[in-house]
């Protein structure tokens, strides 16, 4: 009884996993090494020319570069702006850091495009930032910050924030205070106790929040549509283009697979590296 | 012997309280330079809060403290020469064992052949040197106590502050452990602080305990001190198995000598405190100072009943009830002229002690 109702649960969800993640993702792989053929979206002939066209055209690769780029500045930022926070969280009494941890989540109720819309209308030429700097004389004529770069960036932080500080709060609450006291004791000061104990005991937060905000940041085509126009292309804009606008499949799925590749290596990377520190 | 009378550390009237609860009032110590001091009390006595303060970990709501006349009370932790083996230990677990030893080093900027000098030598010294590539986690309890302890005395410090550092071990090690602890401050010459509930602990480490409860002193003096002569009700009981009986001076007499009313009992004790006629007292009887008796011995005596017996290995522990219904217990040893000595529960016997081994305090209250 007991066994069939763990086979079940697991099979319940292999099977999940299988039919609409797997599945599609062999399709994407099959997709990319097909003829291109716009009216019938594919011809069934082997064909590399996806690949091909990936590599000849270096505005792909350009788009690589600078989603990889954009999406790292992000993740970096979030990581700068959520450490503090999170490691100030910690310190607070049980029941502020409830109220914090519910303030955080609050963002989760709204829908993410809403939200990105909200950015779109507090950067705007005449939106409630440039109003606020000119009346306060910071600056006189509006700035444009929207289609901007930076835009996008603060687009992916704003979105992506919680992603990062949920983590980072999780490794740094169970840090153990005594660490801290002996290390103070052995003649760390304040700078020393948190480069050599606490830095290295919440990497592995630093390194789950990364994940959780490096990725969706390469993907979150809406955020470079609405704050970047179509100036500034994430991944996610390029694949979405392929296969709806330029109706190249096999395109589209070359360079979504190569993402997926080039990640994969990411991670094996980041998982020897871990392992080997586990045997240490 | 100038050396174990000159003052190290000294806590003047220090106050501390955690929000209205009070943990020490006016507090005052000193602890000599070289000796093994051990903080004795029950949790909640402040024993803890003490260290915590000395090691620079709390800070002091008044009062001062000073290492060799000088006024630390204010230096944050970091620069104090002082270090701590912590109870549950907190080794760094993401450092080899060289990498936690060597902290405290490379904290002073020592340099790397310093640093490695130092290291081996401290690991040589609590007897772990083929470990310096284990990372905690790959070690036993006794082996981390070890590592934690390296830690600490790399460094030198004027003095280690030991915060119920045993505690975690299991019961052999801990033994062998309080005995290479004891040798360990005898190579090192280096002032021991050390905390602990554990009387046995206690007496068998320390060169002088101080008895705390709630905050205050209770006594301060040498296991034997604290053992033989307690000075009132609670370092009696805290210290070691007790019986207390109730008494009543009947009549004085003289070298010290006194009648009186013990448990209905006429009894002839003898005490350096000086009471009066009518007082009335508490006689301290340890369990292994009871002699139990089938028939009735020469002398005054006790009588009673077996209530119950307990087999310890070494000692045969009785609950015995006198006439009045007061329980007492007592505990024999057992020797090679009688090893099957036993008792029947319910057996009638008679008790006296070793003469001149009780222990006359203040009633309670």
């Amino acid at each position: 009884m007991a066994i069939n109702f763990k086979i079940f649960c697991i099979g319940l969800t292999s099977l999940w996993t299988f039919l609409f993640i797997l599945l599609p993702l062999l399709m994407i792989a099959v997709t990319s090494l097909l003829f291109n053929d716009p009216i019938n979206f594919v011809e069934f002939k082997f064909s590399l020319n996806a690949y091909l066209d990936l590599f000849k055209h270096p505005q792909y690769l350009e788009a690589f570069w600078q989603s990889l780029k954009l999406s790292g500045i992000s993740s970096f930022l979030c990581l700068l702006l959520a450490y503090p926070f999170a490691f100030f969280l910690t310190q607070l009494s049980r029941s502020k850091q409830l109220l914090c941890l519910v303030f955080l989540s609050v963002p989760f109720w709204i829908n993410s495009l809403v939200r990105t819309y909200a950015v779109k209308i507090f950067l705007a030429q005449k939106g409630p930032l440039n109003t606020l700097g000119i009346s306060l004389g910071l600056w006189e004529t509006p700035i444009q910050f929207l289609y901007t770069q930076g835009a996008v960036i603060a687009g992916l932080v704003y979105i992506l924030f919680p992603f990062m500080a949920l983590p980072l709060y999780a490794s740094l609450e169970k840090l153990d205070h005594k660490l801290i006291e002996a290390a103070l004791d052995l003649g760390a000061n304040k700078f020393w106790v948190f480069w050599k104990i606490i830095f290295p005991l919440s990497l592995p937060g630093i390194v789950a929040g990364f994940i959780l905000v490096f990725l969706p940041g390469l993907g979150l085509f809406y955020i470079a549509d609405m704050l970047g126009g179509a100036k500034i292309l994430l991944l996610g804009n390029v694949i979405k283009g392929q296969f709806f606008e330029a109706r190249n499949w096999p395109l589209g799925s070359a360079i979504s697979l190569f993402l997926i590749l080039l990640l994969g290596i990411f991670f094996l990377i980041l998982q020897k590296h871990e392992k080997r520190n586990e045997q240490k | 012997m100038l050396n174990s009378k000159t003052p190290l550390i000294e806590f003047r009237s220090l106050y501390k309280s955690y929000g209205d609860r009070s943990i020490l009032q006016d507090f005052n110590l000193i602890v000599f330079h070289g000796e093994f001091l051990t903080l004795l009390g029950p949790s909640g006595c402040g024993k803890t809060t003490l260290l915590r303060l000395l090691a620079g970990l709390e800070t002091v709501d008044s009062g001062t403290i000073l290492i060799q006349g000088q006024d630390i009370t204010h230096l944050p932790a970091y620069q104090r020469k002082l270090n701590t083996v912590f109870q549950n230990y907190a080794l760094f677990p993401h450092m080899t064992v060289f990498d936690n030893v060597a902290f405290g080093p490379r904290m002073k900027k020592d340099p790397p052949h310093l640093i490695k000098e130092k290291v081996q030598e401290a690991l040589a010294c609590v007897k772990l040197p083929d470990y310096a590539n284990s990372y905690p986690n790959q070690l036993s309890g006794g082996q981390q106590q070890r590592v934690a302890l390296a830690r600490a005395i790399v460094n030198r410090p004027t003095a280690l502050l030991l915060d119920e550092s045993l505690a975690a071990l299991d019961f052999n090690l801990r033994g062998q452990m309080q005995y290479e602890l004891k040798m360990l401050q005898k190579t090192l010459g280096i002032t021991f602080l050390f905390v602990t509930h554990d009387q046995e602990e206690a007496l068998s480490m320390s060169d002088r305990i101080v008895v705390l409860n709630k905050g205050i002193i209770e006594q301060i003096g040498t296991p034997k001190e604290i053992y033989e002569q307690p000075l009132n009700h609670f370092v009696a009981s805290f210290v070691g198995q007790s019986n207390f009986l109730k008494g009543q001076i009947k009549e004085i007499l003289p070298n010290g000598k006194i009648k009186a009313e013990v448990e209905n009992v006429s009894v002839t004790l003898s005490t350096k405190k000086i009471f009066n006629l009518e007082d009335h007292f508490c006689v301290l009887l340890r369990p292994e100072d009871l002699k139990i008796h089938s028939k009735a011995p020469e002398g005054e005596y006790f009588e009673g009943t077996i209530l119950e017996k307990t087999y310890k290995g070494k000692t045969l522990d009785t609950l015995i009830r006198l006439s009045n219904n007061k329980q007492i217990m007592a505990s024999e040893f057992f020797d090679e002229e009688d090893p099957e000595f036993d008792y029947k529960i319910g057996d009638k016997v008679f008790i006296n002690w070793n003469l001149n081994w009780e222990i006359l305090l203040e009633a309670i209250k």
